[in-house]
Parts: C-alpha cells; sequence; structure tokens
C-alpha cells in the first residue's frame, strides 16, 4: 500500500535557510513525530504540504497525489492545527466553525459540536476572548469534525496546560487506533513523542538527520560513557553525537559493535538512548558552547 | 502500532459559491456592514452636495466593500488558515472580483439613495440634475471603480493587501494626474478629465446610449477579466 504521505528529495531555499534534500514517507494509520529545534524546518515542511509554499525541486505525494494539481481535494482530506491558531477573532467560535467548516466537504456539524463539549469551548464567546490553549482545542475540533484521514498537528501542545495535552496525546493515539487517520504532529517536545509517535523525523538547519521508527531508534541508539583520553579523531567519527567533559565523554551512537570493537579493553558505560538523548546529542555538533567536537564527516 | 487503514479515493472537491459567500459574510458581520455604510452616510452630510467628491465617496465605499473581508484577513493573518481549507487559489481570486462585480452596483445603489435623501436637503436650490441621478454619471462610477479594481486586485493578490495598495497607488495617481495638470480640480462634473463622466458623456454622445452602454460596460468587463487572468496568475504564485 503506498505511503499516505511522500517527500522525495524535498528542497527549499530562503534567505538564510535552506531545506536539504528531505525524503521520508509515512504509512497509513501511523503517527510520526516531526522533531527539531526552531528553525530546523518543522514548519516549512508542513507549509510545503499544505501548499503554502512551493519546493524548489523534489516530489511531494500525499494520498499518492500531487498537491500541486490536486490541492484542494488533497486539504479536503486533511486536518491541519497550527502552531499559533488564528482565526477571525472578532467571531464567536460557534459563528466561526459554521463559517468554515461546511468549506469541507464531509463537515459534520454533529461531531463538531460534540467534540466541542467535550473540549469545552464556549462557543458563545468571541475567538479573541479565549486563552491560546482554548483556541487551539477548538482548530483540534474543527480538524476532527471533518473525516480527515491526515492530521497535521504544527506544534500543538505548546500553550496548552499539562491536563490537555495529555488529553490530546491520548486523542490521537484513539483517532489511530480507530482507523481513523494518519498524524504528522511537529514538536519540539520529546516527551510528547515519545508518548505516541511510531515514527520520528529528525530535522536540524534544514537537514533531515533521521527518519526511523520509534522501536529502531531505540533498539540501535546507545549512549556510551568513557575516558576521553580514548577519543582519538577516529573514534570520534562513530558517534553521531558527542560532549566531551575533563573527566568522561559521553556519545550517542547508532553502531554500538563498531565501538565495543574499536574501545575494545576499554572502561565503559553502555546505555540505551532515550528520544531526548537522540534529539540532545544529534543536534549538539552545530550548536557550540560546552566542550563539543566539530562534527566528523 | 497500529496497522494501516483503507484509502479513500481523493474527492472531486469544489466549494460551492455559496460556501465561499458564507465565510465571506461571516467575516462581513451586520454589525461591519453597519459601521461601513453609517461612515459612509455620516460622510454624505458633508459630501452630498460636491459632486466630485461624493462620487469619490461613493467610489471608496465601493473599495470599502470589495476590500473589507480582505482588510480583516490581512489584519488576523488569516491567510495560512484560509489556504489550509480545500479551497483553490483561483476560488478565492475568483470571489473577490465577485464581491467587485456585486459590490459596484451595491456602491451606486447607496450613492444614489444616499443623493436622493440629502441633496434636496442640502442643497435646494441646485438646478439641473445631479450626476448620481445621470446615465453618463452611473457609467461613469461603474468605469472607475471596475478600472481601479482591475488595477488594485492583481497588486493584492501579488503582494498582500498593504504592499498591494502602496503599489497600485502610484498607478491610479499617474492616471488621474494629466486631468489634474490639463483641466485643475473644480472645473465641473462633466469638463474635467480626472473625472471620468466628461469622458463617458463624449463617447455616449457619440455613439449614442444603445451602442456607448454594452461597449464601455464590456470594455470594463474585458478588463476585469484580464485583471482576473492576472491575479490567478500571480496568486497562483505566491508563497506563504
Amino acid at each position: 500500500m503506498p505511503p499516505i504521505l511522500e517527500l522525495e528529495g524535498i528542497t527549499k531555499a530562503y534567505e538564510g535557510f535552506n531545506l536539504e534534500p528531505l525524503t521520508f514517507a509515512l504509512q497509513r494509520g501511523y503517527i510520526m513525530g516531526l522533531i527539531g529545534p526552531n528553525g530546523a524546518g518543522k514548519t516549512t515542511v508542513i507549509k510545503l504540504l499544505l501548499g503554502l509554499t512551493r519546493p524548489d525541486s523534489g516530489r511531494i505525494r500525499i494520498f499518492g497525489y500531487d498537491p500541486r494539481t490536486e490541492g484542494v481535494a488533497i486539504r479536503a482530506r486533511i486536518g491541519f492545527v497550527h502552531e499559533d491558531p488564528v482565526f477571525p477573532e472578532g467571531l464567536t467560535a460557534g459563528r466561526a466553525a459554521a463559517a468554515l467548516g461546511p468549506i469541507y466537504p464531509h463537515w459534520d456539524g454533529g461531531e463538531f459540536a460534540a467534540l466541542a463539549r467535550e473540549f469545552e469551548i464556549p462557543l458563545d464567546r468571541r475567538l479573541k476572548a479565549l486563552s491560546r490553549g482554548t483556541r487551539t482545542r477548538f482548530a483540534l475540533a474543527l480538524a476532527l469534525s471533518h473525516g480527515a484521514e491526515l492530521l497535521l498537528l504544527d506544534e500543538p501542545s505548546s500553550g496548552l496546560d499539562p491536563l490537555f495535552r495529555r488529553d490530546l496525546l491520548d486523542r490521537l493515539a484513539g483517532v489511530i487506533q480507530e482507523g481513523k487517520a494518519s498524524v504528522l504532529f511537529s514538536s519540539h517536545l520529546t516527551s510528547d513523542l515519545d508518548r505516541v509517535a511510531d515514527y520520528i523525523t529528525f530535522l536540524q538547519e534544514g537537514r533531515l538527520r533521521f527518519s526511523l521508527s520509534k522501536e529502531e531508534l531505540r533498539e540501535r541508539h546507545f549512549l556510551v560513557k568513557g575516558d576521553p583520553a580514548l577519543l582519538t579523531p577516529e573514534r570520534r567519527r562513530l558517534f553521531t553525537g558527542l560532549v566531551r567533559g575533563d573527566f568522561a565523554f559521553t556519545g550517542l551512537t547508532g553502531d554500538l559493535p563498531a565501538v565495543r570493537r574499536a574501545l575494545a579493553g576499554a572502561e565503559l558505560v553502555v546505555e540505551r538512548a532515550t528520544l531526548e538523548d537522540l534529539v540532545f546529542y544529534t543536534g549538539r555538533w552545530q550548536k557550540g558552547g560546552l566542550k563539543l567536537h566539530d562534527r566528523p564527516d | 502500532m497500529t496497522g494501516p487503514i483503507d484509502p479513500r479515493p481523493p474527492a472531486a472537491v469544489r466549494p460551492l459559491p455559496g460556501r465561499l459567500l458564507r465565510k465571506e459574510l461571516a467575516l462581513f458581520s451586520p454589525r461591519h456592514r453597519f459601521f461601513l455604510l453609517g461612515t459612509f452616510f455620516l460622510a454624505s452630510l458633508q459630501c452630498a452636495p460636491a459632486e466630485e467628491l461624493f462620487f469619490c465617496l461613493a467610489l471608496g465605499l465601493a473599495g470599502g466593500l470589495i476590500l473589507y473581508v480582505p482588510a480583516i484577513e490581512w489584519y488576523h493573518g488569516l491567510d495560512p488558515l484560509l489556504l489550509s481549507l480545500p479551497l483553490g487559489r483561483r476560488d478565492l481570486v475568483d470571489l473577490r472580483y465577485l464581491v467587485a462585480l456585486l459590490a459596484l452596483p451595491a456602491a451606486a445603489a447607496a450613492w444614489n439613495l444616499a443623493g436622493r435623501i440629502l441633496v434636496p436637503l442640502l442643497d435646494p436650490d441646485r438646478s439641473g440634475p445631479p450626476l448620481w441621478a445621470t446615465l453618463e454619471g452611473n457609467l461613469a462610477f461603474l468605469l472607475t471603480g471596475a478600472v481601479a479594481a482591475a488595477l488594485l486586485l492583481p497588486l493584492h493578490f501579488r503582494f498582500g493587501l498593504v504592499r498591494g495598495a502602496l503599489a497600485a497607488l502610484p498607478l491610479l495617481l499617474a492616471l488621474a494626474l494629466p486631468g489634474f495638470a490639463v483641466r485643475g480640480w473644480g472645473n465641473g462634473p462633466t469638463s474635467s478629465l480626472f473625472f471620468p463622466a466628461g469622458w463617458v458623456a463624449g463617447v455616449v454622445g457619440d455613439l449614442g446610449s444603445v451602442a456607448a452602454v454594452p461597449l464601455l460596460l464590456g470594455g470594463a468587463a474585458l478588463l476585469l477579466l484580464l485583471s482576473r487572468a492576472l491575479s490567478h496568475r500571480w496568486f497562483a504564485r505566491r508563497e506563504f
């Protein structure tokens, strides 16, 4: 079965930002977390998927179709929640939903009303009077009320209180379990993605660092701690991320057997890397500060 | 992990014009309409006796009707929201031209109505038919509005509301200034080149109203069609 979402060699250049050839795919019925620090290119990817901006090169397929030619039909099947949801603020939530919802061909007003009750959205209040968290809930209710097969969520959990954030994540997992939709969920909160994502795609400064299933990431990646004197330039290349202190180094590796072979006999502490470790150590190469090495490749 | 779901073929989606107009009317709420029309009628109390100014005020009303919703969308930064809906960019362009086609006669009607109510009260000694009551005046109004919309809308779709309006301003002034230079302001509604009623009156006089009206309105329609094609092209290229 073809992926629900497929990017192949997508590039995009803005002044001061380059999205380097980006290739990944999201299979139907899964949640992919798109993670990376601010300025990594997450929002650019979502804009490209929605057709708000065009790629300089490469190919995008959503539901197997090209968004440049089938954009309207594709967006009819997408639910989108923006990081800072903007709506016509002079309208009440109910009027805004009545104006925007029916633009979707499969809009279900009853479903929206039920979700609004569940999410405690005051439909009679103007949107400008609602908190950011409530506007996000409103956006989510809109996105879930037209039978969307793909949910694009751009940092949806920022601005939400912890209780609703947890609810949101549970709901996303529920949507997937019911087989209703696939989700591309951009966030810089690894804890959120750890909780619900099946796949993780990590971007940094416009470069794709990895796009793998969470299981693959957990099984493959380890943190290795040891004496910094062991770190020859050649051995540094075994690590995808490395922080060196005065008395110990901590390195992230995706090839533990190679590290064990190269450092045979040395006293090492090895532990499985968490998603946060992966993001932190992979990201640290280009951040400067601390006691870091240049990226070996 | 969960299993894959069954795919659905993409729906053949064309937003109904009614759905788009519903969105438009929701944003341009009765409160906003009352504000815009109320402002027009209040300003008419001052402008109605001065025909050129009254004409310009009514054109301003037409511009307000056409651009009120884009102004709200610009103010609240709604473009990403609108473009994430199943609306084609061509649909959004067509909607704006449809609104322009509705707004120009609506503004002409408001101009007529305000003139009929206010001019007898404010200028009881007036002689001769007022501009808003003549065929030439109404044709000039529709043509001027159509030319202004045809210039402004592509720039709005290319650069956005504010930058588009700033880009259109020199063009509109360039069209108007030769009239100022040749005849100046205030020589009467049908004598100034700036004031298109004189030119329209000439065409109607030469060709007769039966030939001139379709000719002039056809020209305006053609101009709007060309403008719409340019808007489609420019808006399709715009990035957000």
